[in-house]
């Protein structure tokens, strides 16, 4: 399709569109400036740094295996089969979204304590240990796992969902039975949401700081947190963070590549729904289990856990409160800029598809090497904006900037797929009635996406509401939200108070998620999501 | 018919996309009142035209004046929203999230809303869709959203009305109902139409003038009836119609056929093919013999393939099918014939 040029001068919105994609690169570029800039690896010895990438190998490698294991059968079974349960587990297997993995670990590693009550008890019962411990490698990897296989659950299940019944009948005719037809034609169909999904899972992991950290596994991310904490060294923070920005840049790229297959199957068949087959008797029960276990395992438990803890304990209202408020300002404000930034890449990002792909780059980058990135940046700001009340605007804003450098992408997904169907000839069609550019994106483009543009604002809402790192280094002296507050009582071994902001945090996202996946489940090709 | 100036004037306008040429020095001139059909195959750049006529492309050389305004050439462009210019898109382009009130309202921006919704109102109606006012756009019929896309268009009252393929959409048994409706409406608003087609029945049907466009160049322009019977090459005949190429020489202005000699003025010595309409040609008493080698019954006409010595042609009559194998004598009127040079590298 031939473009559009808004005249010979240039076009606006493509201004706009490369300005926003700069914004959020400036903190990448932030953090390999920062890496070139010194000579300060003193402080942390090439040995450190070779120990924790091998330990962020090793816990990404398990929760890449554990999650796509789980979330492919957990989706194959709700998308595919019909047994008790499934249309309430359809949805409710997204729930650990809503929980941070910090929280996770909290209940875990609480549960299982040595001294705790289970374990005491299979102590005095069978007079053996339970052989696990949480605070080991093994332990991350199952608290990560818990906490990050919906991912590959809903990019599963929706392939699966969306995937013609065609395909089956095809192979069918071609001679293969029907657990054939699935292994054949059903799964090599769905291997790039596989591949999407995984992708996701282990760009979590690898940002993941308030888990691993309160486990005592020592990853890249918590090198880099710890490099800056500790040692106060920026460039030694960012040299830890390189290795992050270049699997996040391979992640990515994977995640992208399992994007275009995705959106390929459901656009040029004719679509037909396939049907569930219903489970009966041992397998039925089998299937409702699993569910039921995962559910359990993911987020049942630790939540009940975190809130049994919590009862104990009296929480310290004024500052839980102040701390709340602080988690939703924070959330809505990096809501709001995030898909203003993204809205404005999205509307020219047909034009520069490769700026696009760039500015998504953040998404798989840490939380904490974005902050890093901005750290040199920001310390410009501080010598502008020295002292009293004008540094705590600086610092909301800088913290701000870092959240929409970090999500861009995630609300740039849903953008994008809202204006896709958006056709070139109706933006056309607004200029030949007299809008101009911007105009025309006003009042075409922006109305046919909203509610797009919805499903970004909330996504972002709950992603920087269980956000722990960037907030760490870059929020302002005593600016505490639930997640700084739950991180500070459990670095003093208060798990039962953590427990309040955390189970906080899991109310305000709960009915958020669920409102999310319910509206990803009623959806369907060819129907309108909005 | 008075020629008054033209609403819009295109002069020499070029466009390439990379190595290709869409458009290749095309000139035209549209005026009021006058529905001018721009017919070509498929890619042979006549929708790139009318986009560039509507701003939505820059052109890379030429110019392009509405009346005595340049809008665009050298160092000057006017965007598309600055343009008097109604354009009624291939597929409508009709604002889902407006229903159909609001998408032909949409232009009117800047107008008391009265105003605005009574032009719009006038215009449904005008346009039969007065009943369907505050229905969605994907509720409406593929002929309905047509008539909707043609009154949002139409509600700025533009000096010039561009329709891309305004038919190809619709099932066969509408177009002729909604052609008629179409037509009546931009007879009434009296703006200089362009209409975009590759289907030679609509533009034979609509147009006060025709051009014939082929790999981004005119090659021939004229009225419906001129370019039909007076076809400048092959090419031109076969995009109006079905059309037999007869093989001959010309010699001194003379070509010989099968049916006579046939006079072909201003044609240089040489190759040479006698055009000849299928309906042209008439099972007679007289004529030449010719075997029939395939008949098929097509509703009102019959037609017939002969084979006269070793030559396939194609014959349309309303008279009694005769079956494969039998002998005909087959008769054509040569006057009814043309004679064009075997190849056409004529631009006009």
């Amino acid at each position: 399709m031939p473009v559009l040029r808004g005249g010979v001068d240039g076009s606006p919105l493509r201004i706009l569109a490369l300005l926003a994609a700069a914004l959020a690169m400036l903190p990448l570029a932030g953090v390999v400036a920062a890496a070139m800039s010194g000579q300060a690896t003193a402080d942390i010895a090439a040995r450190d740094l070779t120990r924790y990438a091998l330990s962020s190998i090793t816990l990404s490698a398990g929760v890449a295996v554990s999650t796509a294991v789980v979330g492919a059968v957990a989706a194959w079974l709700v998308a595919m089969h019909r047994f008790p349960g499934r249309d309430l587990f359809a949805w409710a297997l997204a729930l650990p979204l809503a929980i941070p993995a910090f929280a996770v670990a909290y209940a875990y590693a609480d549960f299982l304590d040595v001294a705790g009550d289970l374990r005491t008890w299979t102590r005095a019962r069978w007079g053996a240990d339970l052989p696990f411990n949480m605070r080991t490698l093994g332990g991350a990897t199952f608290v990560l796992s818990c906490a990050f296989y919906p991912y590959v659950y809903l990019a599963m299940r929706a392939a699966l969902m969306n995937q013609s019944v065609q395909a089956l009948e095809a192979a069918r005719m071609l001679g293969c039975s029907p657990g054939q037809a699935v292994l054949r034609a059903a799964l090599p169909l769905c291997r790039p949401a596989l591949a999407a999904g995984v992708a996701l899972a282990v760009m979590e992991t690898l940002a993941d700081y308030g888990a691993v950290q309160f486990l005592g596994v020592q990853t890249l991310t918590t090198g880099v947190v710890r490099a800056w904490f500790v040692y106060g060294s920026l460039t030694s923070a960012a040299q830890f963070a390189l290795p992050l920005m270049a699997a996040a840049a391979i992640l990515l790229w994977i995640e992208r590549s399992g994007r275009r297959g995705r959106s390929h199957d459901a656009a040029n068949i004719r679509w037909r729904r396939l049907e569930a087959s219903p489970l009966k008797g041992a397998r039925a029960l089998a299937a409702s289990g699993f569910c039921l276990v995962l559910l359990t395992v993911g987020f049942l438990l630790p939540a009940i856990w975190l809130g049994l803890a919590a009862m104990g304990v009296t929480p310290e209202w004024p500052r839980l409160l102040r701390a709340s408020a602080h988690s939703v300002a924070l959330s809505s404000a990096g809501a709001v800029a995030t898909v203003f930034l993204a809205a404005l890449l999205a509307l020219g990002a047909g034009r520069l598809p490769v700026t696009a792909r760039l500015a998504s780059l953040g998404y798989a980058t840490p939380g904490a090497v974005m902050a890093i990135g901005l750290l040199a940046p920001a310390a410009l700001f501080w010598k502008i904006a020295p002292g009293g009340s004008a540094s705590l605007w600086v610092g909301l804003t800088l913290l701000i900037f870092a959240y929409a450098a970090r999500l861009m992408a995630a609300a740039l997904e849903p953008i994008e797929a809202g204006l896709s169907r958006v056709t070139p000839s109706m933006v056309a069609a607004a200029r030949n009635l007299g809008r101009s550019e911007v105009g025309a994106a006003l009042a075409v483009q922006a109305p046919m996406a909203r509610g797009a543009l919805l499903t970004a604002l909330l996504l972002v809402f709950i992603d920087v509401l269980k956000e722990l790192p960037a907030t760490l280094i870059l929020r302002p002296f005593n600016f505490d939200t639930l997640a700084v507050m739950a991180d500070n009582y459990a670095r003093d071994e208060r798990l039962a108070n953590a427990g309040w902001p955390a189970l906080l945090i899991v109310a305000a996202a709960l009915p958020v998620v669920v409102w999310l996946t319910r509206r990803i489940t009623v959806s369907r090709p060819g129907e309108d999501a909005a | 018919m008075s020629l008054g100036p033209a609403d819009i004037r295109v002069q020499g306008v070029t466009k390439h996309y990379g190595d290709r040429t869409a458009v290749d020095r095309i000139d035209l001139e549209l005026r009021p009142g006058r529905i001018t059909a721009l017919l070509g195959p498929s890619g042979c750049g006549k929708s790139t035209l009318l986009r560039l006529i509507a701003g939505l492309e820059v052109p890379d050389d030429g110019r392009i004046l509405a009346g005595e305004t340049m809008l665009a050439g050298p160092a000057t462009f006017v965007p598309p929203e600055r343009r008097s210019v109604g354009l009624v898109f291939q597929d409508y382009a009709l604002f889902p999230h407006l229903d159909v009130l609001e998408n032909v309202m949409f232009g009117l921006r800047g107008r008391p809303a009265a105003e605005r919704r009574r032009r719009a109102l006038a215009l449904l109606d005008q346009l039969r869709l007065g009943s369907r006012t505050r229905d969605w756009p994907h509720t409406l019929s593929g002929g309905e959203q047509q008539r909707a896309a043609l009154a949002r268009a139409l509600a700025r009252d533009p000096a010039v009305v561009l329709m891309d393929e305004p038919f190809s959409g619709l099932d066969p048994h509408l177009r002729a109902e909604v052609r008629a409706t179409v037509l009546s409406a931009l007879r009434e608003a009296d703006a200089a139409v362009l209409i975009v087609t590759h289907d030679a029945e609509d533009a034979l049907l609509m147009a006060d003038d025709l051009v014939l466009m082929s790999r981004g160049a005119v090659i021939q322009r004229g009225t419906p009836r001129d370019c039909y019977l007076n076809p400048i090459s092959r090419e031109a005949a076969g995009m109006l119609g079905d059309v037999n190429a007869v093989p001959t020489t010309v010699r001194d202005g003379q070509a010989r056929t099968p049916f006579g000699t046939a006079s072909a003025p201003g044609i240089a010595d040489g190759d040479a093919f006698l055009l000849v309409r299928p309906e042209t040609l008439t099972l007679a008493a007289t004529g030449v013999s010719a075997k029939v080698v395939a008949a098929r019954f097509a509703g009102a006409m019959n037609e017939l393939v002969l084979d006269i010595d070793g030559l396939a042609l194609r014959l349309r009559t309303q008279g009694a099918p005769s079956g494969p194998g039998t002998q005909v004598t087959v008769a054509l009127d040569v006057d009814r014939a043309r004679v064009v040079p075997s190849s056409s590298l004529d631009r006009v």
